[in-house]
């Protein structure tokens, strides 16, 4: 871990107006998030912890109180400024994979490279790489209807990887999947984490899925109330399948 | 670059994915630019023909027939009564400064004879100088003379349609003879084809002879000196309505019209003819074209609106895409790219159907078209315009989507 933590937020709030009622989400979070750290963040809905991810993947933007990605002060930029970020430094997971539909697994995954300077060329050798490393070689021009479940996630993952970005977003990404697949999504995540030293930032409100981690933070109405470092459950990597990711 | 080619890509997906629909949606550009063309092409057929006519007329040719047409209570239609002179036509060439030159001649229908073929013309009775001032050149053979004038020759110079019609197309009939009310006459020459006469008399049926030998030999001598229709031009300056107003004075003196009588003939001016026809043709191709237009904004609305639906229902994927890095502008372009793709590819299916259409009108209905490619080309190009005027609104409700609540959507 270097002195400069990856994410440094600093008092931050976010309140919602919803007519004539004001909601605060957020009430002066205060966080440190390291470089290569695995971190759960965990709470009942309604506790802000959603808001906060929102704020954490440039999504949103805090109402008040400072957000730092990477050492770049990143709370009052536009909304063109957040997209070139989303695109390059974070990755987002999904709970309900959020692949477009009726598109091949090796479009949802170039996807972010639309957005980038990558040449044309080289976009679909990185893609079918991103696919090979989550295990879907053979799965290119398959449509998401075409695939189960964990295959559809482990296409999200890929699509998160694709621009190498210094942070993992991962929001409730195993809510929609049995054990067994939760397990071998959550194998992935930690390969990434501890081979390639991706920061990990996960949402969940099932603490099996949080064991995973190093550190769990615990919000609730909006503030920190927990944060505690832990021994995370190491899980075998099924297969060789995710070796180069 | 790369980003317009996958954005054309995209766009062109999203199409084919709702063919259906796509191409409902298109059908109001369709046939905007379908009827643009159609009615373009035929409006400027018409006047193209319309400038023909009046080529072929001659637009400094003023005519002048006996009759009163404005008149209360009983009137002749013109023509009807001869009431103009030789003695007028040479008096207006003669007092009236604005004309250069005029002509007459008498006229009838008569069956003509040659050979063991017969046909029903117009024969015309007129000195020489009526092939100048109607301009109307002699191709095969010459025109006669005044000589023959004189000398009541049995001399005639046929139209086109009498040759087909009595010798067969390609023949050259110069030197042989005809017979109009049993007298013989020899053919010298043979007049240019005009055409249609642009109230649709086929100009090219007629038989013209010496004046002075229609009066006495065959049309009959009980108004001696008299013509049907006195032909004035205006002169290389071409003031048609001074040479006409002129010759309306002259022949009002000549006539011993009182002040308060009305004319007992008619001047027509056939510049104002061929330019209340082609008012006509303009006015109904303006009439079509507004119709044509109001058929592209209805589409334009058509493809807003389904622009409309597709935003609500794509705003997963647009969530989605803002969150792999999509920026506004990316969103815009998008959905601008599909209206235009929409609109255009409409624009072109409508270009295609009104080409056909005007063929189909004028091998069917026997009108002319005219097709001008800047025509089909502006109407393509004006329906890619409708795209992106109509295509903007949802474009751009499209890229102001919050992402978190676009990714929300269910």
């Amino acid at each position: 871990m270097t002195a400069d933590p990856l994410i440094a937020v600093r008092d931050l709030w976010k309140v919602y107006e919803l007519g004539d009622v004001e909601v605060e989400a957020l009430r002066g979070v205060s966080l440190d998030i390291a470089r290569a750290e695995f971190i759960a963040i965990m709470g009942a809905s309604g506790s802000g912890k959603s808001t906060f991810m929102n704020i954490l993947g440039c999504l949103d933007r805090p109402t008040r109180g400072s957000y730092r990605l990477a050492g770049a002060d990143v709370a009052g930029l536009s909304a063109d400024a957040r997209a070139a970020i989303r695109n390059r430094q974070i990755g987002f997971v999904f709970q309900n994979f959020n692949l477009l539909p009726r598109t091949t697994a090796l479009e949802n995954v170039e996807l972010p490279l639309y957005y980038g300077d990558l040449p044309l060329s080289e976009q679909h050798d990185r893609a079918r790489a991103a696919l090979a490393a989550v295990g879907l070689t053979g799965r290119e021009h398959f449509v998401p209807s075409q695939l189960s479940g964990g295959q559809q996630q482990r296409v999200a993952i890929a699509r998160a990887l694709i621009n190498q970005p210094a942070l993992l977003l991962a929001d409730e990404p195993t809510g929609n999947l049995d054990t067994h697949t939760s397990d071998e999504i959550m194998a992935i995540v930690q390969h990434l984490n501890r081979e390639q030293h991706i920061t990990v930032v996960l949402v969940t409100h099932e603490a099996d899925v949080a064991t995973y981690a190093d550190r769990v933070i615990t919000f609730r109405d909006g503030m920190v109330v927990g944060d505690s470092r832990q021994e995370a459950r190491r899980v075998a990597v099924a297969g060789a399948r995710s070796e180069r990711i | 670059m790369k980003l317009l080619h996958m954005t054309i890509r995209a766009a062109l997906r999203a199409l084919r994915r709702n063919k259906m629909r796509s191409v409902l949606t298109m059908l109001g550009i369709i046939i905007g630019v379908a009827a643009v063309i159609a009615t373009v092409s035929i409006g400027q057929g018409a006047d193209a023909a319309v400038q023909e006519q009046i080529r072929s007329l001659g637009t400094d040719l003023l005519m002048i027939v006996p009759g009163a047409t404005t008149a209360s209570g009983v009137r002749s239609g013109w023509g009807g009564v001869s009431t103009l002179t030789v003695a007028d036509a040479l008096a207006i060439a003669k007092d009236c400064p604005a004309v250069q030159e005029t002509s007459y001649f008498k006229r009838q229908i008569v069956q003509v004879v040659a050979g063991d073929k017969n046909w029903s013309t117009a024969v015309q009775g007129a000195p020489p100088s009526f092939f100048r001032v109607r301009q109307w050149p002699v191709v095969l053979g010459s025109a006669f003379t005044e000589r023959d004038e004189e000398s009541v020759g049995r001399v005639a110079v046929l139209g086109q349609t009498l040759v087909e019609q009595l010798f067969g197309a390609g023949h050259d009939p110069v030197g042989s003879m005809v017979r109009i009310k049993n007298v013989p006459f020899r053919v010298v020459g043979v007049l240019e084809p005009k055409g249609q006469a642009m109230w649709g008399q086929d100009q090219d049926d007629v038989i013209i002879i010496p004046f002075s030998t229609a009066q006495r030999r065959v049309l009959g001598t009980e108004f001696l000196g008299t013509v049907d229709t006195i032909l004035v031009t205006a002169g290389t300056r071409g003031d048609t309505s001074a040479a006409a107003e002129q010759a309306k004075t002259l022949l009002r003196q000549r006539h011993r019209i009182q002040s308060d009588e009305d004319d007992d003939f008619t001047v027509r001016n056939l510049e104002e003819f061929a330019r209340a026809s082609q008012m006509a043709s303009q006015v109904m191709t303006n009439l079509l074209l507004s119709v044509a237009a109001i058929s592209l904004l209805v589409g334009g609305i058509g493809i807003m609106n389904i622009l409309l639906v597709s935003v609500t229902e794509r705003t997963r994927e647009i969530g989605i895409r803002m969150a792999v890095g999509a920026k506004g502008r990316h969103i815009l372009m998008q959905f601008l790219v599909e209206a235009v793709a929409l609109s255009m590819v409409g624009g072109a299916i409508g270009a295609l159907v009104g080409i056909g259409a005007a063929l189909l009108v004028s091998r069917l209905a026997a009108w002319p078209t005219l097709l001008s490619p800047p025509v089909v080309l502006g109407a393509v190009l004006f329906s890619g315009a409708v795209g992106i005027f109509f295509g903007f609104y949802p474009a751009r409700k499209a890229a102001r989507l919050d992402p978190i609540q676009a990714l929300r959507y269910e």
